[in-house]
């Protein structure tokens, strides 16, 4: 049973408002902050829980806080990334939906470390409903006094805003949000300089997930230290996954980070294991993350139960394992095609590449048409290898990582399925029916499963 | 000043040099050395803040500095990363940086018409000189090509998206050299070229 720090509230009646939320010790740690604890002290407590970043890249939220660039005169602001567009990752949405003012709670608390006076929400614009629900506990918040002028009598000051997004998903990217938070095009800047020392209008910046900040409110409250006796070495704490694909219970569950993934997949307390029919791959960490067959899931190469880490997901390296990513995680039975799957997220990446660098406006469309031409039967015996090649150079040569995030899944793909792309080639007929292996399972090389 | 050697050949240079400008200035100081000089087609000296999306400019940072020798993970554009000293860099050098540049070029065609018998740069376009120097013969793309109708922008810089390689020189000359010039008395067509040229205000 897996302890919850961000959810132990969540199902309670009222807590989405503040009397509630506060009834349940709500905003603790912005009394114990302001009242008894120096800026200076809080960021240690952030370092010491060993808190990594929840948006994907895994940073260290301590160590990216003291990269703040502090000059006299200049202000700085902390930017939450609420765009949450990575398909398969809802978990931002449901903590915001659900529990507002942990949120609101979390971004005070890290703003007055940082020496914040102003911090933003950058929310997707498909959330619009979210970011009313946030704004409503903005004004709460405000009108209580958590917000303003002399927080708490404590000379600190802090106001929130929030912004919504128009849909594009590479305002997830820090830089592009910065850029469209500016009013402009959503275009990642290129780097260095970093945010921490040139961030929103030209200022010294933190842009952390929702989670993360979320994560600062019981790190402050019970201690980085309480914090980081959960989860393994340099895992630490909860962590917040959204499950869905072929599972029986989809949802967004609060794991230890270190339960096996076996029991994570399998067991009725999370995602209760498949309906009917068996596990073919998982993509555990959001759709930018490679996808890897079940049976290296359960166990890497070497034969060790693989574990929800940072580290024990990315075991083996990209021949065998994958990443923790964002937390969207889904699953996939055998009636699923992975040449189909990965088309549609080769059409989701091309539709999403803002267009700034040539390798990946032009690679993404290409990947897309190759494999729209491999699943609608019309693939031809060369183009597994162009695929492979034309994945290949786009990563790593890119401004941004969404080129990387588009070439890992076809990659992926063809390392782990490669005989289910040869299929397509040699049976184009049966290709044709967009349910060719809901109606014949495909029968998998057991060479492929290891490999 | 940093010192920085690129395919096995140094150079000092100012603080705040880039590699591109770095290895130019060794192609400069003796012709023998011009291998080290990458491609470059969205960088233009004269233009602020232009270069780092064409990609075709990467090279390979096989030491970061003498303080912090590591290799740089992935390869850089060389117009926007400044020299350290010590720094070690692969131009011609390194194998899979030529074989990523040769992606670079194919990418950079795939959507362009090839239609340089009819174009009245061929024959001193960067663009065929690119292909040339560093392309491969043929290109592997099959599907069909994204085209645009031509517009007019005014006198000053011409838009045919069919052939553009989204280097956004023209939106930085536009900005920084031809802005006062588009200005004059030319209010409706300024605004054209805003809403074409400039995507951040909503083109
Ligand atoms: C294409 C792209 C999309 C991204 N989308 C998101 C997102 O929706 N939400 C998010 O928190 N981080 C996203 N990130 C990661 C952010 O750039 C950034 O690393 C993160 O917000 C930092 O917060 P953290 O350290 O708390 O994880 C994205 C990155 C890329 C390259
Ligand atoms: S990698 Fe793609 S999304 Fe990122 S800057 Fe380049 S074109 Fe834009
Ligand atoms: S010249 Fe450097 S990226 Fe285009």
């Amino acid at each position: 049973m897996s302890r919850k720090l961000l959810f132990e509230h969540i199902a309670t009646p009222g807590i989405r408002g503040l009397e509630g939320y506060r009834a349940n010790g709500g905003y603790r740690s912005v009394e114990k902050a302001l009242r008894t604890m120096s800026p200076e002290a809080v960021l240690e407590e952030v370092k010491k829980s060993g808190l990594r970043g929840r948006g994907g890249a895994g940073f260290p939220t301590g160590l990216k806080w003291s990269f703040l660039a502090k000059p006299e005169g200049v202000p700085r602001y902390l930017v939450v990334n609420a765009d949450e567009s990575e398909p398969g990752t809802f978990k931002d949405r449901y903590l915001m939906e659900r529990i507002p003012h942990m949120l609101i709670e979390g971004m005070i608390t890290s703003s007055f470390a940082m020496g914040a006076h102003t911090s933003y929400i950058y929310i997707r614009g498909e959330y619009f409903y979210v970011a009313r629900i946030i704004e409503q506990a903005i004004a709460e918040a405000r009108a209580a006094g958590w917000l303003g002028k002399n927080i708490l009598g404590s000379g600190f000051d802090h106001e929130i805003h929030v912004q919504v997004g128009a849909g594009a998903y590479i305002c997830g990217e820090e830089t592009a949000l910065l850029e469209s938070l500016e009013g402009k095009r959503g275009n990642p800047r290129i780097k260095p300089p970093f945010p921490a020392v040139m961030g929103l209008y030209n200022c010294p910046t933190v842009v952390n997930n929702v989670e993360t900040i979320a994560a600062v409110v019981p790190i402050v409250n019970d201690g980085g230290e309480e914090y980081a006796k959960i989860g393994i070495g340099k895992s630490a704490g909860t962590k917040l996954i959204s499950a869905g694909g072929n599972v029986k219970r989809p949802g967004v569950y609060e794991i230890d980070l270190g339960i096996t993934c076996d029991e994570f997949i399998n067991s009725d307390e999370y995602c209760g294991g498949v309906e009917g029919r068996a596990f073919k791959a998982v993509v555990p960490g959001g759709s930018s993350v490679p996808i890897i067959p079940y049976e290296l899931f359960l166990k890497t190469a070497t034969g060790e139960s693989r574990l929800m880490t940072y580290e024990s997901l990315a075991d083996g390296g990209f021949a065998t394992g994958t990443m923790m990513g964002s937390g969207g995680f889904y699953a996939y039975n055998d009636a699923q095609c992975i040449v189909r799957s990965t088309w549609n997220h080769a059409r989701f990446y091309s539709h999403e590449s803002c267009g700034q660098c040539s390798p990946c406006r032009e690679g993404t469309g290409w990947m897309e048409k190759i494999l729209h031409r491999l699943e609608h039967g019309e693939g031809r015996s060369e183009d597994i290898d162009l695929l492979w090649d034309v994945q290949r150079k786009i990563e790593g040569n890119t401004i941004c990582p969404l080129g990387d995030a588009a070439a890992w899944p076809v990659a992926s793909a063809i390392r782990h399925f490669r005989d289910e792309f040869e299929y397509h080639i040699r049976f184009p007929q049966k290709v044709k029916d967009p349910k060719h292996f809901e109606k014949e399972p495909f029968a998998r090389n057991p060479k492929f499963a290891t490999a | 000043m940093p010192k920085v050697t690129i395919d096995g050949v140094m150079i000092e240079v100012p603080e705040g040099t880039t590699i591109l400008q770095a290895a130019r200035m060794i192609g400069e100081r003796n012709k023998a050395d011009r291998h080290v000089v990458p491609p470059a087609m969205c960088y233009y000296t004269n233009l602020k803040t232009s270069g780092g999306y064409c990609r075709s400019c990467l090279v390979k940072v096989s030491k970061g500095s003498d303080r912090d020798p590591r290799p740089m993970p992935k390869p850089v554009a060389s117009c926007r990363t400044n020299v350290m000293d010590g720094m070690e860099v692969q131009n011609t050098t390194s194998p899979e940086l030529l074989d990523a540049r040769k992606g670079v070029v194919e990418f950079l065609l795939i959507n362009h018409p090839l239609d340089c018998p009819i174009c009245d740069q061929a024959g001193e376009c960067h663009l065929q000189d690119l292909s040339y120097e560093n392309g491969t013969e043929a290109s592997r793309y099959e599907f069909e090509r994204r085209t645009f109708v031509p517009i007019d922008i005014g006198d000053t810089i011409k838009l045919h998206m069919t052939r553009c390689i989204l280097c956004y020189r023209c939106v930085k000359v536009a900005d920084q050299i031809a802005r006062w010039a588009c200005a004059w008395g030319d209010q409706p067509r300024r605004c054209e070229r805003d809403q074409h040229l400039h995507p951040e205000r909503g083109g």
